[in-house]
Parts: structure tokens; sequence; C-alpha cells
């Protein structure tokens, strides 16, 4: 008994750690002055301004496009990667392969893109954005597919394909709705990365279509404004309902 | 159970394929403009008004006139593409990976420049094909630098400070790195390399392009020393810590100081006793640039005075021409007193350039002071 009250007391604080500096943020996405330091009383004064702001607009809209791109993309080729390698290519190089663009720090492969892009005189836009971090999600999206894989009973398949069913209705009966909640948290884990991922697009970006990270960076010099909070605050709600929706939607057994 | 699951899939998948699908042909679509844009470019012979096409310039977000793109094309026929970077380093890394190529005009801080230009990715200015650079403060010209890189905003470093709570009038570099006892803790210096080095450069004596291995180890122990007494090493709201009080005592951009002062009068700024630095925001054309023709238009049409004119009162930097410092209203400059320091006593200062080789010295430098002490 004692011991769980250590427990929940510590957890709250770790819940107190993680959650403050947002916490803040939100509320100062309220605050009528926009200075961080001084409480101007309640308003929807930047979300207003937000509405006015298209440049902040635009750079959201790009992001949202290059991460739903991307994620769903390397949904499929990571899950088809994932059961590649563990059902048919058992292979210790291999596999170090698939991990590498997670593990490359993002400066070395961004200029290794870029570069790539400049010599087969690919013009930059979103679209490069969007492949570009194809490919390091793939590879997130491949590690976690796999966890779910490896403790996969194989004897689920082989009835399926024994009762008649052809290999493909197998697959979309039988495999993936059991390695479902592992795509889909793979997926979740692939749009937050792409979301928030600064290095790799700007390099990779074309002109007049910056990201929302990019946006924000450059306006460090001399633009900040506080209608950054506002837009931070409807980023983050949506993606607590797009977390909740996931959870729902995997029931009971839960995904992680 | 498991049909709705299967059908969420089916979704995903056909979304997937819908984007797969349109993510291919648009990408021969994409780059099919530039085929015959570089065919056109390589014949010289066509009948097309040179300054038309279209420009891609990369800049800091605000750095210039929100409206400034829409009316130069709305002037002149040349569509504009604005790119943003946030730090010199990242626009820097960009054109030397892709080996210059993509940007028309770039702005970045004249040290940058010359880094650039030395590995070959800029091209040579013509000021001739500028006549709106013959209104730019001579002395600005004579920084080796501009033969590469166009002058858009320069300033100094120095020493920003709340005169209400600071009992005495600091005026050395001393003042920062080895402040009296109240001063102690509230303190904040830069933390981009070179100007967290020019403070100890400057108070030892040493040149800000120094490249002496044994003064940099001088400058080394100084700054870690002066780490004890300091309260933060802070780039971007050091101004807002002076005005809350937090610090009181800055090493400040010239311009920057300006933004505190904006918001409490008591602010004031000091080019320290020991000198400092000059630093001029430029403007470059890579290279590998195909319309230098609308580039060059499009700096002209920058360096007009009202744009230089909407800085100056904007971004609170001083700007290197004449036509716009003699312009300015009497209220901006008693306000912020250090628009109004006269290029001469500017041109005292040291211009900031590349410094080669000992840039690796230089970051190693920056490293260990920032690591030290923890």
């Amino acid at each position: 008994m004692r011991s769980q009250t250590w427990l929940r007391f510590h957890s709250s604080l770790v819940y107190i750690f993680l959650y403050a500096p947002i916490l803040m943020l939100i509320v100062l996405s309220f605050n009528r002055s926009g200075l961080p330091t001084a409480w101007g009383g309640f308003s929807l004064y930047w979300y207003a301004e937000l509405l006015q702001n298209r440049a902040l607009l635009n750079a959201a809209l790009n992001s949202l496009l290059v991460a739903s791109g991307s994620t769903l993309v390397s949904a499929a080729f990571g899950t088809l990667l994932a059961m590649g390698l563990e059902r048919i290519a058992r292979n210790l190089v291999l596999d170090a392969f698939v991990f590498l663009p997670m593990i490359i720090p993002d400066i070395v492969l961004a200029i290794a893109l870029l570069s790539f892009f400049t010599f087969i005189e690919m013009p930059l836009s979103l679209l490069t954005i969007t492949i570009s971090h194809i490919v390091f999600n793939i590879a997130f999206v491949a590690a976690i597919v796999r966890t779910r894989l490896s403790y996969f009973d194989n004897t689920l398949e082989e009835a399926s394909l024994d009762l008649g069913a052809p290999p493909l209705k197998t697959f979309f009966k039988i495999t993936l709705p059991l390695i479902l909640p592992g795509v889909i948290a793979g997926s979740l884990l692939a749009f937050t990365i792409s979301l928030d991922e600064f290095v790799i697009a700007f390099f990779t970006a074309g002109p007049a279509q910056p990201t929302l990270p990019i946006l924000i960076y450059s306006m460090v010099r001399f633009g900040v404004t506080p209608d950054v909070n506002a837009l931070a605050t409807i980023v983050l709600s949506l993606s607590a309902l797009l977390i909740l929706i996931a959870q729902r939607f995997g029931g009971t057994e839960g995904f992680f | 159970m498991n049909t709705p699951k299967l059908w969420v899939f089916v979704v995903l998948l056909v979304s997937l394929v819908a984007v797969a699908c349109g993510g291919t042909p648009s990408q021969p679509a994409a780059s099919s403009p530039e085929i015959p844009a570089q065919t056109e470019s390589a014949a010289p012979a066509q009948p097309q008004a040179p300054a038309r096409g279209k420009i891609v310039i990369s800049n800091w977000d605000a750095y210039m006139p929100s409206d400034l793109l829409e009316k130069f094309t709305a002037e002149t026929g040349i569509q504009v593409e604005l790119a943003l970077h946030a730090t010199n380093e990242e626009i820097v890394g960009k054109l030397v990976a892709s080996k210059g190529k993509g940007f028309d005009v770039v702005f970045m801080t004249g040290q940058f420049a010359d880094a650039v230009a030395k590995m070959g990715l800029l091209s040579e200015i013509d000021y001739a094909k500028l006549p709106g650079s013959a209104n730019l403060f001579e002395e600005v010209k004579r920084i080796p630098f501009t033969k590469y890189a166009v002058p858009y905003t320069w300033g100094t470093t120095g020493l920003c400070y709340r005169s209400d709570l600071v009992n005495y009038e600091p005026d050395s570099w001393y003042d920062l790195l080895k402040p009296k006892p109240e001063l102690a803790g509230k303190i904040t210096m830069l933390s981009t390399d070179r100007w967290l080095l020019l403070p100890a450069q400057k108070a030892l004596g040493f040149s800000a392009n120094t490249t002496d291995a044994g003064e940099m180890q001088q400058v080394k122990d100084l700054l870690i020393e002066a780490k004890k007494t300091l309260l933060a090493y802070d780039d971007t709201t050091f101004y807002s810590k002076l005005v809350s009080g937090e610090a009181l005592l800055v090493e400040a951009w010239d311009g920057w100081c300006n933004y505190g002062i904006a918001e409490n009068a008591d602010i004031r700024f000091v080019i320290p006793k020991e000198g400092s630095d000059l630093w001029v925001d430029t403007m470059v054309i890579p290279a590998p640039s195909e319309n230098k023709e609308a580039a060059y238009a499009f700096i002209d049409y920058v360096l007009r005075p009202e744009i230089g004119a909407w800085v100056a009162e904007n971004i609170l930097y001083k700007v290197p021409n004449r036509m716009v410092m003699g312009s300015l209203s009497t209220d901006l400059l008693t306000t912020f007193p250090n628009l109004s320091i006269p290029p001469q006593e500017l041109l005292k200062q040291e211009a900031l350039q590349d410094v080669g080789e000992a840039q690796s010295l230089y970051s190693e430098i920056v490293a260990e002071v920032l690591a030290s002490g923890q």
C-alpha cells in the first residue's frame, strides 16, 4: 500500500515534468499581452491573429501534407519490409542497413539527400521533403512492425492457407489484422516525427513552401509572434485527438 | 471486430496508392518546365526581355518589408520565390551541399559570404549594374568581401545595460568579463561563435579575426573564467532579460539593444573602449544562378532608400546608405541613439572576416567554453 502511494507520487511528478512546459504554452496562447513575462488577461486575440497569418497557416498545411504523405507511403513499405526481413531474409547485415536511416545523424542524411537531389537535378519542393521523410520513416515503421511480427503465431496463417484461402486473402484476413496495432503505432510515430522534423526538411525544401518548423525557426531572428503559441495549441489538440482515436481503435489490447 | 479494422486498412491502402500514383506523375511534371528553362538560358540570343523570369531568394523571416516582393514583381514583372533560413550556418550548409544551385539572391552575414566566396560558389558583384549602390557609404565598400556581397545592413556589437540599475557607466569588455560583484550573475553573452569570442579577443587586445593559437588559448582561459559570473549565453532573448531586470548588462548587437530600448528607455548601448567588431549583413548572388540580370534588378530594388528606411525604422538596424541615414526622423534617432553612430566610427571597428582554417580552432574553443564548469 505504501509503495503504491510512492509510485503515485512519483508518476505525478513525471507527468508534471512532461506536461508543465506544454501547459505553459497553452496558457500563453490565451494571454492578451503576448509577452511571456506579463499576463494581460484571457483573450482569443492570438487565435484571431493566427487566422490572418496566411504564411503560418500555409506552413502548417505544408507540414500536414508532408507528414501524411510520408506516413502513408512508409506505413505500406515499412510493413512489407518488416515482413520480408522477418520471413525471407533473416540476415544480420540487411537488418543493420534497415535501421541505419534511424541512426545516421539528421544533418548527414540531410546533406546526402540534398546532394542526391542536386545530382539527379530534381527540383526541390514538398515532394522532395516527403521523399526524404519516407527514407527514415520506413525504418521506424519497419522496426515497430517487426516487434509485432516476432511473436506472430505462424500456425494461424498456415491454417488459413490449409482451409483454402488464397495468400492475398490470408494476408488481409489473418496477417494484417494481427499486426495492425504495430502498423498503426509505427504510422503514428512516423507522423509525429515527420511533423516536427527540421534539419532534413530545411535542406530538401524548395523555396516558397516552408514547413512549419522551417518557418518558425526563421522567425526567431526578427519576427516571432505569439500566434505561434495559438497554432501550437491547435496542433497539440489535434495530435492528442489523433492518439485518442488510435487508442480507441486499437481496442483493449493496446498498441505499445 | 475484424471487419472494421480491415475496412480502415483498405481505405489506408487505397489512399496510399492514390498518393503513390499522384506522386509519380507529378515528378516529371514538376521537372519538365525546368528543362526548357535550362535550354532557354543556354541559348543566349533569346528575344526575351533580360530582366524577366523568376528568381529564388532566401532571407530571414521578416527581415524585409512584407510587401516588397509583391511591389517588386508589379514593377519589373520578375516573379520571386522566397525561401527562409534561420541561421547563416544553415543557408551556407545548404548552398555548399547544392553547390550554390537553386538560389539567385541570398541574404547572409559578411564573414559567411566571405567563406562561401572562397569556395568559388559566389559570383563577383558588378557594381555598374547596381545604380542604387552609388548611395552606399564609401567606407563600407572598402571591406574586402563586398566584392562578392552587397551590403544590406551593418552595425557593431557592444554592451547593452540598464542605466537605472547599474550605478556606473560600463565602457570596457572587462565590465562584462570581470564584472563588479553587484553585477555577477546578471550578465549574458552572445552564444554564436564569433560573438562569443569577441569580448575576450578585444579585451586582450587581439584581432577579432586572429588565427594565432596562443592568443586563442588566452581567449579561452578568460572566457572560462568569465563564465562563473554569467547568467547565460543568449542570442535571442537577452533584451527581454534586460527589460525584466533578470540581466543588467549584456553583450548585444546594436540593433538588438534597440529592441530592449523600445520597451525600456533606461537601457543604454555603448561600444567598449577596447574596440569591437563591424558586422555587415549582405546580399550575394550564387555563381550557378541562371537569372543574374533579374538578381541584380532585385538587389538594386532593395538598395532603394525607402527599403533602407523601412529597415532602419522597423528592424532598428543601421543601413550603410547615406540617403537613408540622412532621412531618418529625429524622434527615431533620439529614442535609439546607436542608430546615429556615424560610418567613420563604425569603420574604426574591425570587420569580421572568414578565418579560414582557424574556424575549426574557433569551434573547438567555443565548444570547450560552453562545456566548461558543468
